[in-house]
């Protein structure tokens, strides 16, 4: 019974809390003396690399409130304890600063936090009020804050919601600053379609962060590139996961466990790779103490013997993986250890399977295969489900049983075009990602070129001291010299050697071929947005030009016009006021009015430019519809003076908006546009008598669908060419003019981005008409 | 003296007549608008011998004023035959050109100086 009361009046406290904190509006004072602080604290490298303990012993020497206070501000923004928040609040009370209301909240986050069980709800709401709190004050960084909050949605398991206030704070963050907080976002969206499974998305949110990390916080940075390659493994793609995990393995500062996370991670793709040696050497190195002042925790012994005994076992030494397997066993039984955990993957019912099985133990090896999958299935870790179907299947394939292997090869498929069918969804973001991924691996490219730079200076200053090396290496050739009547027996063996490692080279020349197709494909497409920008840009200087006019001339016939009324009131003529009054009010509307058309061109003209964020939201088709066929019509007259053409709209009214991306929307439209005007042109060049070029647009609403119809008179398309138009790299235009790709990519955007249909009907010489019907 | 101005935007009225408010309260000049060339062909039939001067934009939808000017300069319209004066955002040599083979009387690129037009105006009244 008291507990109960207690807990009723400890949430009647919170809610007065909240409720006096959602209605404490900092006061403009307040806000200033509180933003002038915080331009004091200059965050940088320097102040987020801080180390914590360094800050506690300068703590330890201050005496100042307000000096003790900045500490602790700053230390929040790394680790605090909660003593230390609490001091926090008493100084901010003494000194009656305004984010007191914040810290208040705070504190009362950590005491709900120590509760058992939590009250998770309650926790969150705090934490976002203090978030709010901090918003209303300034550009406040709260990565700390904004952590915790993830943290309490994961503990929910309530994703949506959890994407749903990112996203709401990535926007407002976007907006008003700062970095930090727009970085966080995007990791914690980031990490929510990690959870998903959808790789393509989360690794193209934390490329994003971690180019924002990269300009405040190494150790962040390098964090979320760890991340990145460890992303890329799971998705089955080592070749790409490699650069990140070195990269993030390299740097110096890095923490020894992440370190060992890293290595294990480095030693599964070399595995996979069947690049057993260095395999051998990362996952040596994932087992072993950095200093003597480290040490390597029991799970990350667990997690690092599996891969070490796979390495052995790939090899052919089943006698030498065995105790390693078993000590894994031992440590996996006292510890609980599930298959996956924020160690990464603990392949160790899989590993036992493909030892018994080398080892002829055939039933232990199924009842290992079927404990792995059941596990992974229970996990719902669907790419090692995969992997153990394809493990299953072949298991059974090899013992002679094919009527056992294929229920699994079957569900193998199935479940492989499910998880194709999520990625494929994403295409378009996909392009996006390959540019940001090429982004940052030419800068970690570059990162390296600089250490190899500083080792260039250190390997002269032990030149004098190779020379000697070089002798002793001149003696060791000699000794060798003796040696080889006995090398030639293994010869063989050599050879052998040699011809797995051509294999091998093969392969690699493959890997790097795919790449370099890879990166010239990104490059097209951007080539293909850039193009179409060019087109966009003589348009629209016509279109905001026109505006402009009408400001300017409007601004001035006003000045004219208070001239008059200045006359006309000392002249006492009322009437004459008035009517000057009523034209000036009018003026001022018309500036206004002409003011928004420009805007609109150029926040247009931005949406067109800027990477798709692939964001949905209500699009007017028939506004698209217009102000795409005007800015296509004037970037062809800019080009060509003398083309004319008669542009027919016949927009359906009241036309429901559709669900959509507004820049890939405008992108097809151009497109489409362009052709068509492209079309009537060439019919027009040819001389015909009598012809009149016309392009038109229509919009209808088809049932629950909305059609957009574009059509022109021109030369039409071949039967020939129909089939072909919404291929890649497709094009009839001379070399150099087209990339070919127009049409490709507004199929996908449609297609793929939108669930909508792209259609075309066209006759030779009478025309052509395209239609797209997007569902509302 | 009566004017007519051709352009596809509808607050060039509101502009023109707070521009010449002086003139169009004494009745010296009386504005008429069209927003297209076939609109101003129309008003050009409707009423004939009345407009003096025809100001043109030349980059309008359907008929372009270059267009216009060739029918006004070619058709068999009642005399007297009005000018024409070309208005475009475009101020290329080829197009000024092209405009003054087709018979334009003169040729402005916007945006419109109005202390400018306002002096030829008088001039073309006064000649």
């Amino acid at each position: 019974m008291t507990t109960f009361l207690l807990r009723c009046g400890g949430g009647l406290a919170l809610l007065l809390l909240l409720g006096l904190a959602a209605q404490a509006q900092p006061s403009p004072a307040a806000k200033a003396q509180f933003q002038r602080r915080l331009r004091a604290m200059h965050f940088g490298h320097r102040f987020w690399d801080a180390p914590p303990d360094s800050l506690r012993r300068v703590l330890a020497t201050q005496r100042a409130d307000t000096l003790r206070l900045q500490t602790l501000e700053h230390l929040q923004a790394l680790y605090t304890s909660e003593a230390e928040d609490r001091e926090a609040l008493t100084l901010a009370t003494k000194l009656r600063y305004p984010e007191r209301v914040a810290l208040r909240l705070t504190v009362s986050a950590n005491q709900l936090a120590r509760a058992q069980p939590p009250n998770l709800p309650a926790i969150r709401d705090t934490l976002q009020a203090l978030v709010t709190q901090y918003d209303a004050l300034g550009a406040v960084p709260l990565v700390r804050a904004l952590a915790n909050i993830r943290s309490v949605y994961d503990q929910q398991n309530q994703p949506e919601a959890k994407r749903a206030y990112f996203q709401q704070k990535l926007a407002y963050y976007q907006q008003h600053g700062p970095v930090e907080n727009v970085a966080a976002c995007y990791r914690f969206l980031g990490s929510y379609y990690d959870s998903r499974g959808d790789y393509n998305q989360a690794i193209s949110y934390r490329l994003r962060a971690a180019e924002l990390f990269r300009t405040f916080s190494e150790a962040w940075y390098y964090n979320e590139i760890s991340v990145i390659g460890a992303e890329y493994a799971e998705w089955g793609n080592g070749a790409r996961a490699l650069p990140y995990l070195q990269q993030a393995a390299s740097w110096p500062s890095s923490d020894a466990s992440n370190e060992r996370f890293l290595n294990r991670s480095i030693a599964s793709i070399y595995l996979q790779q069947g690049r057993y040696p260095q395999a051998m050497r990362y996952a040596t190195l994932a087992l072993r103490a950095r200093s003597p002042r480290d040490t390597v925790a029991a799970y990350e012994r667990a997690l690092g013997l599996v891969p070490l005994g796979a390495v052995l076992l790939a090899q052919g030494q089943a006698a030498a993986a065995r105790p390693l397997l078993q000590q894994a066993q031992r440590l996996a039984d006292s510890l609980h250890l599930p298959l996956y955990s924020g160690g990464g993957n603990f392949e160790l019912p899989a590993t036992w399977a493909r030892y018994y099985a080398v080892t002829g133990d055939y039933a232990r090896a199924e009842a290992a295969w079927l404990a792995a999958y059941r596990q992974a299935r229970l996990e719902h870790r669907e790419p090692l489900r995969l992997a153990y179907l394809h493990g299953l299947a072949e298991f059974y394939q090899q013992r002679g049983q094919p009527a056992r292997a294929a229920p699994y090869a079957l569900a193998a498929l199935g479940l492989a075009d499910t998880l194709n069918a999520a990625q494929t969804a994403t295409r378009v973001a996909q392009y996006e990602l390959a540019q940001a991924d090429r982004a940052q691996q030419a800068r970690m490219a570059r990162l390296r070129q600089q250490q190899t730079q500083a080792a260039t200076q250190s390997r002269r200053q032990r030149r004098a001291l190779l020379w000697v090396s070089g002798g002793v290496f001149v003696l060791l050739l000699l000794a060798t010299g003796a040696f080889y009547a006995f090398l030639r027996s293994q010869r063989l063996a050599r050879l052998v050697t040699a011809q797995k490692q051509d294999l091998q080279t093969q392969r690699d020349q493959l890997d790097t071929s795919l790449t370099e197709l890879r990166q010239t494909q990104a490059q097209l497409i951007q080539k293909e947005k850039m193009a179409s920008l060019g087109e966009l840009t003589a348009g629209i200087a016509h279109e905001i030009q026109n505006p402009l006019n009408f400001v300017n001339n409007f601004a001035d016939v006003s000045a004219e016009l208070v001239n008059e009324l200045h006359a006309a009131q000392a002249a006492g003529d009322a009437a004459e006021v008035a009517a000057l009054a009523g034209d000036l009010a009018q003026n001022l509307s018309k500036i206004h009015q002409h003011g928004q058309r420009a805007s609109s061109i150029v926040r247009g003209m931005l949406e067109h430019s800027r990477a798709s964020t692939g964001e949905r939201q209500p699009v007017e088709v028939n506004a698209l519809c217009s102000e795409y066929l005007r800015l296509a019509y004037h970037g062809l007259r800019a080009k060509d003076k003398d083309f004319n053409a008669t542009l027919e709209t016949d927009l359906a009214p009241g036309l429901p908006p559709v669900n959509g991306v507004p820049g890939d929307l405008g992108r097809v439209l151009l497109n489409l546009f362009t052709n068509a005007f492209y079309a009537v042109q060439q019919r027009q060049l040819a001389g015909e008598p009598g012809y009149v070029p016309r392009v038109a647009v229509a919009t209808q609403q088809l049932g629950e669908q909305v059609e957009i119809c574009v059509s022109d008179n021109g030369t039409g398309i071949p039967d020939s060419a129909k089939a072909k138009i919404f291929q890649p790299f497709f094009t009839t235009k001379p070399t150099g003019e087209g990339t070919g790709l127009g049409l490709s990519l507004s199929y996908d955007i449609i297609t793929q981005g939108h669930g909508g249909a792209l259609t075309v009907e066209s006759q030779p010489g009478v025309g052509t008409t395209f239609r797209i019907t997007l569902p509302k | 003296m009566k004017i007519l101005v051709v352009d596809d935007e509808p607050d060039v009225r509101v502009l023109f007549e707070q521009r010449f408010r002086r003139e169009i309260r004494s009745g010296e000049f009386a504005f008429s608008f069209a927003y297209s060339g076939e609109e101003a062909l129309g008003f050009l039939r409707a009423h004939p011998s009345e407009v003096v001067l025809i100001l043109s934009d030349i980059n309008m939808p359907g008929m372009s004023g270059l267009e216009l000017l060739r029918h006004v300069k070619s058709d068999p319209l009642p005399p007297p035959p009005p000018l024409v004066m070309m208005l475009t955002a475009y101020g290329d040599a080829a197009t000024k050109q092209q405009a003054e083979q087709l018979g334009a009387d003169d040729f402005l690129t916007k945006p419109v100086d109005f202390t400018a037009l306002r002096d030829k105006l008088h001039a073309i009244e006064n000649r």
